[in-house]
């Protein structure tokens, strides 16, 4: 493309001696700068704050980030349920394959990783509401440990799954890699 | 001096007080944004994490990326002689972010969309409206603003 023929490619185009476009205006032309460097104007200082803190608190910076049950869904992937309930909820009832993660069972959980047949499998901890705090730090913990960046947390725990209803549902005897 | 009668249009006070009002309005909803999201801003990161467009590190950058211009856009409109600039910036985001507005009822998401902080209230279609009336809050207050300097220059 010829850039000397593209008023729209440029802030302040001069127009070539013999082009059919007029000069824009100085008007224009201070318009179209400023509006450049008002959207310009943050990229180096949020650059700045972005590396400064994956330096200083990569631990905040790269904790797992908090999904809703529609996103999940969204994602058409495999899933994997670390819950975080207590083992009574998690007897009474579950999402279909989760891991009892109460206790931080990490050898059940990355055996059910290995155990995945698919390979864009993701992890989804939850927690049985609330804030939910403890989860999401185990969430934390678990992408930290396991390098897994696919590693996400439930917002609303339970009751926001139990509401989505399109979750599969277990009851009775516990996944194999539940209770053990 | 001019008489009142001798003004053009563009430089009556009803003008002005038009002007200034939109340029309250939108600059206190842009300050009150960032400062909203400015408390937490992980959340936000989740929030823009949640369109299914950028990972964590990149949304994490887009979150105080935008944080800083909306604060700085916000900040802008306090200096009269770039208000024009200002609000025809202003009106470019809301745009921007009502085809984002679209984009997530378009994948079938109505929750919450975290736009001016998480701890506002409000649903996607509330935020919609919202915008939608910001937005022409802003047109307003950049044919006013540009039609007030447009007459200056002629003067």
């Amino acid at each position: 493309m010829d850039l000397e023929s593209s008023p729209s490619l440029s802030i302040c185009w001069m127009p070539a001696p013999n082009s059919k476009f007029p000069a824009p205006s100085k008007r224009r032309c201070s318009l179209r700068l400023g509006i450049l460097l008002l959207y310009l104007s943050p990229v180096a200082p949020a650059l700045a704050w972005w590396g400064l803190g994956v330096v200083l608190w990569p631990e905040t910076y790269e904790s797992a980030p908090a999904v809703s049950p529609e996103w999940l869904r969204r994602q058409n992937r495999e899933i994997i349920w670390a819950d975080v309930r207590t083992k009574e909820e998690f007897a009474h009832a579950r999402l279909g394959g989760s891991v009892s993660f109460r206790d931080g069972n990490f050898e059940a959980l990355l055996e059910r990783m290995a155990s995945s047949q698919s390979e864009t499998y993701l992890v989804a901890v939850f927690c049985s509401g609330g804030t939910c705090d403890a989860s999401r730090r185990i969430a934390d913990a678990l992408r930290r440990a396991s390098g897994e960046r696919n590693i996400y947390w439930v917002k609303g725990g339970w009751p926001a799954l139990d509401a989505d209803g399109n979750f599969p549902l277990e009851t009775g005897t516990p996944h194999e890699f539940g209770l053990k | 001096m001019n008489s009142a009668s001798n003004r053009p249009p563009h430089c009556g006070w009803r003008s002005r007080t038009l002007e200034a009002t939109a340029a309250l309005v939108i600059g206190g909803v842009l300050v009150f944004s960032a400062a909203s999201k400015l408390t937490s801003p992980i959340e936000f990161r989740d929030e823009l994490h949640s369109y299914g467009l950028l990972d964590v590190r990149a949304s994490m950058f887009a979150a105080l990326y935008l944080i800083l211009l909306e604060l700085g856009m916000g900040l802008s409109f306090w200096r009269k002689a770039s208000r024009g600039v200002s609000f025809v910036a202003a009106a470019l985001l809301f745009s921007v972010f009502l085809c984002a507005l679209a984009y997530k009822r378009s994948l079938g998401d109505t929750n919450h969309c975290g736009c001016f902080g998480s701890s506002t209230p409000g649903t996607l279609a509330q935020m919609v409206w919202l915008d939608t009336v910001l937005l022409a809050v802003c047109v307003l207050g950049a044919v006013l603003s540009l039609r007030r300097d447009f007459g200056r220059s002629l003067e």
